[in-house]
């Protein structure tokens, strides 16, 4: 057991002073340490010392406190007679200390950042500077992270724009974990081979290319951007240092680009994080990376660095991992509920829904949509990628008309009622179909009027009737409906 | 960089880990003192806190513990705070509670106010002329 340095402030004026104690120590000799130590030589039986709200007891060891270094424990002496000799301090707790000691440790971060800049061109070298003494005792600190994001005008304007995002910059625990895997070399270089080959499949696929290269467009440049921008602040001025993570995402973004990967990371949520709530195994088989969460920002990012951050904002591209055409391309947020393959599997949740519709009304999604159903190679792909919707497909040529066509996609996106519907209506057999499209369960519920309501027979219950008389055969509903 | 984050919301977890780590700093006068009751505890909600009795009053030299607990609504709302550390003081109750109602830090709660406000804010009640001098139960009974 090494020594560690804590700091005793006594509350009767004077300044802190350290005192060197081991952890399995007792109070009682933290407190014959403190009488050597203080200027007055306070008796030990005149001390007591408080730390974190509690009075500690002399019997007790000092680690049974969870009193580690640095910390600061303040030593009230007990009154001896009537008067006191130092006047009461005052009571208001100004607390300037607390911005600079921040700022200190953001400051050589920062300087740590830039020497990863230049020299971690590996992950190894990443993990290393990850392993630093300084870098661990950063990842104890969530709150010092979020303030050095919150301090980038550009990764705030991300996280405005992307409120899952921001959610994913919010919570403690996916920090730290993210931070935490970055540590780890082993894991990493797994997710940087999977990233890799999820990439390479997408690539392989006509559209796919391009829908990586706007994805990369939209989130992984801006968020790059915000990151060169922190380092250069932090090169031209010490006391900027603003963001330590432009190294890190420097880093990563290099040893990426050195294995020929722009965007390196996939979510890996089914390892990743106990704070993604959802990460049931899935029963889809063609959505081989497993578990992958189309939630994208809620989902667990995995860092290159930092550099997992941008990739749970890709969302699921991982989950497309091997499936290819739309499925590969499924991650892009909830995407993969398209493509079939990808990412929300059998049973997504009611939020894991809700997120995912949110996306749909995103305009920039479903232009995404459009362009990539439009494109007939990207269906085609997708279709020979995933023998099961293909063969729903071939069951339900309507099915594949309305994948094929952008509006009829836009609309369905647009109206989330619709696609669950459609999804239920347009199969005979649900089930397949449901799990195809990765719907699932939300979609259960969901009344099978919809669809039909969606192409324009406002009348509910003759499409029900229409509906049940043909067993649930869509287009031998639509012929009855239209046929009076 | 403590200011730019102004108009940002503070999620509860992020507010807590801060007090938390401001009440292992013991950055502040010492007067007062805080830090989470359990360490493992993942919902970061129940915390101690000390007070040490200001000068000049009865409180002076004693040392009172009290319990606070950060419901899921924290910092919207404000904690539930209790003595242990027998007290009479016009704002506690019998069993130790500190009545909102009169005690305005808690009554009149905003977000901006901390763990460490409440402390504070109660050790400034000591000070007040009709609690200065109220008598007190023997020194380090606790409210059972």
């Amino acid at each position: 057991m090494s020594k560690i340095v804590v700091y005793l402030k006594p509350t009767f004026g004077g300044d802190k002073f350290p005192c060197e104690i081991e952890p399995s120590q007792t109070v009682k000799e933290l407190k014959e340490v403190v009488t050597e130590k203080s200027s007055d030589r306070v008796p030990v039986e005149d001390q007591r010392l408080i730390y974190k709200g509690q009075v500690l007891k002399d019997e007790r060891t000092v680690e049974s406190y969870g009193l580690q270094a640095e910390h600061v424990i303040h030593l009230v002496r007990r009154p001896q007679g009537q008067a006191p000799s130092a006047p009461a301090p005052s009571s208001a707790a100004a607390s300037p200390g607390s911005g600079a000691a921040a700022g200190a440790a953001a400051g050589s971060l920062g300087e740590l950042g830039l020497r990863g800049l230049g020299g971690a061109g590996t992950p190894e070298q990443l993990a290393q500077m990850m392993n630093s003494p300084m870098m661990q005792s950063m990842l104890q600190n969530p709150e010092v992270i979020q303030n050095m994001m919150a301090s980038n005008p550009m990764i705030q304007q991300l996280m405005e724009s992307n409120p899952e995002f921001a959610q994913m910059l919010n919570n403690p625990q996916v920090l730290r974990e993210s931070l935490q895997m970055a540590a780890n070399p082993a894991l990493l270089r797994e997710q940087m081979r999977n990233a890799d080959r999820a990439m390479s499949n997408i690539e392989s696929h006509p559209e796919g290319f391009n829908a990586l290269r706007r994805m990369y467009e939209n989130i992984q440049e801006p968020l790059l951007n915000a990151a060169t921008e922190g380092n250069a602040n932090a090169a031209a001025s010490a006391s900027a240092a603003a963001n330590p993570f432009a190294a890190l995402f420097g880093g990563a973004a290099a040893s990426a680009a050195a294995q020929g990967a722009p965007a390196s990371q996939p979510p890996l949520s089914s390892t990743a994080t106990a704070a993604a709530p959802n990460t049931a195994p899935l029963p889809n088989p063609w959505a081989p990376s497993g578990g992958a969460n189309p939630l994208g920002g809620a989902g667990a990012p995995t860092p290159g660095g930092l550099g997992g951050l941008d990739f749970g904002a890709l969302g699921g591209m991982g989950g497309g991992g091997g499936a290819g055409g739309l499925g590969g391309l499924g991650g892009i947020e909830g995407l993969g509920a398209f493509g079939g393959a990808g990412g929300l599997g059998g049973a997504p949740t009611a939020e894991q829904m809700q997120a995912m519709l949110a996306q749909m009304q995103n305009p920039a999604f479903r232009n995404l949509m459009a362009q990539m159903v439009s494109a007939p190679g990207v269906l085609d792909a997708a279709l020979a990628a995933n023998p099961q919707l293909r063969e729903t497909v071939a069951q339900n040529p309507q099915l594949r008309e309305m994948l094929g066509n952008p509006e009829g996609t836009g609309a369905a996106a647009g109206n989330p009622a619709g696609l669950g519907g459609a999804g239920l209506a347009a199969g005979a057999d649900p089930a397949p179909l449901l799990r195809a499209l990765g719907l699932g369960g939300a979609g259960a519920p969901m009344p099978v009027g919809n669809p039909a309501e969606g192409m324009g027979f406002m009348d509910r219950s003759a499409n029900l009737a229409a509906l049940q008389q043909t067993g649930g055969n869509v287009s031998a509903a639509v012929d009855r409906l239209l046929g009076g | 960089m403590a200011n730019s984050g102004a108009s940002v919301v503070v999620p509860r977890n992020f507010r807590l880990l801060e007090e938390l780590e401001k009440g292992e700093k013991g950055i502040g006068d010492g007067t007062v003192s805080y830090g989470m009751e359990d360490g493992d505890d993942m919902l970061m909600r129940n915390w101690t806190g000390t007070i040490i009795g200001p000068q000049n009053t009865v409180h002076d030299g004693r040392i009172y513990t009290l319990k606070m607990s950060c419901g899921q609504m924290y910092p919207e709302q404000a904690p539930k705070v209790r003595f242990q550390t027998r007290i009479n003081m016009s704002c506690v109750a019998a069993d130790g509670t500190v009545d909102p109602r009169h005690f305005h830090t808690l009554g009149h709660w905003s977000r901006e106010k901390t763990m460490e406000t409440i402390l504070i804010d109660v050790r400034k009640e000591m000070q007040q002329s009709h609690n200065r001098k109220l008598p007190q139960p023997p020194e380090g009974t606790r409210y059972s």
